[in-house]
């Protein structure tokens, strides 16, 4: 993996969960003590570095708070920040990161930086202001333990990327994603049809939830028609009704849905699978899609679209891990 | 809290780096209570210039700040409607 892909797609899962931390709280602005939290339910050797400590996003989110009453104690102020809510980055709009904390991402990709989560976390434990030196003091560590343990994890045997994973005959695209929950409660959420339209951007409801969750069940899945402002979303008509399929159940560690367009019969169906692990401090669950190639003179027609498919299997593959990493905080 | 015991805490300024970072955070929950109250007053039927005026700045002020970050369920009035 390039450096250069390696740093845009660690910068989008580390925006993409301290904005929706950022977001429980009420704020539009990403800051460093989110970007903390986002490190530690990271997927990445710098997140198992942190929740080998013993720090999980429960005791950082505590941290951060107490930190933040006692900063208004301190200036005689009896106030305290509202109660933090359910994550509504998903729902809203208009998030950005700090200065420093954007100032951040770029050092961490800089002249002999790597660009990944633990040169970020690097960069972080280093920032000025003393802000994170002090969460990580309410946490009962420091920064010099944060780096030691980092270099443990981040070696480069741990550090060896995960081979991109390739089907046999098929096109496809993987990626990984940290949910902080045991592997059986994440088996059981991604087991249950009402919960799809969550972690699947391209159903949001289901017929026949009620059924038996068994392999070769078979599920009626509808598209979005209209976002939650009311304004109503353009989809192609052959592709609102879908036929959802139970393709694999091993629990509690595979899963693997198909999603096929019965009204476009020219469409290949796309496979969904989920590969989970028990990793420190919950799961590390590996989602790849797949589908057949298309036959004939349009796979040379298809070959320059190529890598646009796949920047956009990336963004689907992106969304549905952060669904499901959201679902449990 | 009365507020000349406020005065006499803020202005305690033996340690002035970490007085300033608390200001940073006192900053950041007027941030916060502000996106709320604009969200309330948006929910209550005021429009842009109301509640530009209670803030003490211009329409296009608080438009620019808030419009993009404001629940999108609410429904806001236009200004031509």
């Amino acid at each position: 993996m390039s450096k250069f892909v390696r740093a845009a797609q660690t910068s989008s899962s580390l925006s993409l969960a301290a904005m929706e931390e950022a977001s429980r709280l009420g704020l539009r602005t990403g800051d460093i003590e989110h970007m903390f939290l986002a490190l530690v339910i990271n997927d990445q050797p710098a997140g198992r570095a942190l929740r080998s400590m013993g720090i999980d996003i429960d005791s950082a989110r505590g941290a951060v708070e107490q930190q933040q009453a006692a900063q208004l104690a301190s200036l005689g102020i009896e106030a305290s920040f509202p109660q933090a809510g359910r994550i509504v980055f998903h729902e809203t709009d208009g998030y950005e990161w700090s200065k420093r904390a954007s100032d951040i991402i770029a050092r961490s990709g800089g002249k002999d930086k790597n660009g990944d989560a633990a040169a970020v976390l690097r960069e972080l434990v280093a920032e000025p202001s003393g802000l994170i030196v002090d969460i990580l003091d309410r946490l009962g560590t420091t920064s010099h333990d944060v780096l030691k343990r980092l270099d443990q994890f981040d070696s480069p045997v741990e550090r060896a990327a995960p081979t991109p994973v390739t089907v046999a005959g098929r096109m496809s695209g993987s990626t990984e994603t940290f949910v902080p929950a045991p592997m059986e409660k994440v088996w059981e959420y991604l087991a249950d049809p009402t919960n799809m339209p969550d972690w699947e951007m391209s159903v949001a409801s289901i017929e026949h939830a009620g059924q038996d969750v068994t392999p070769g069940t078979v599920w009626k899945g509808f598209a979005l028609t209209s976002r939650p402002d009311g304004k109503p979303v353009k989809v192609k008509p052959q592709f609102r009704r879908s036929r959802i399929e139970l393709v694999t159940a091993h629990e509690p560690e595979r899963l693997a849905w198909s999603f096929a367009y019965p009204d476009a019969p020219r469409s290949s169906p796309v496979l969904t699978e989920f590969a989970l692990v028990n990793t420190t401090g919950g799961t590390q669950v590996q989602i790849i899609k797949s589908w057949a190639r298309r036959q004939g003179w349009r796979t040379l027609v298809g070959w320059p679209l190529r890598p646009i498919q796949k920047f956009i299997v990336w963004i689907t593959l992106f969304q549905t891990g952060g669904a499901i990493s959201r679902a449990f905080r | 809290m009365e507020s000349s015991r406020v005065a006499a805490v803020a202005a305690d300024t033996s340690d002035p780096r970490a007085g300033l970072r608390a200001v940073a955070t006192l900053r950041v929950l007027a941030d916060t209570l502000e996106l709320r109250q604009v969200e309330a007053a948006l929910r209550s039927g005021m429009n842009w210039q109301d509640i530009a005026d209670a803030l003490g700045v211009t329409r296009q002020a608080a438009h620019k700040k808030h419009s993009k970050r404001v629940d999108p369920a609410i429904p806001i009035p236009r200004r031509n409607a």
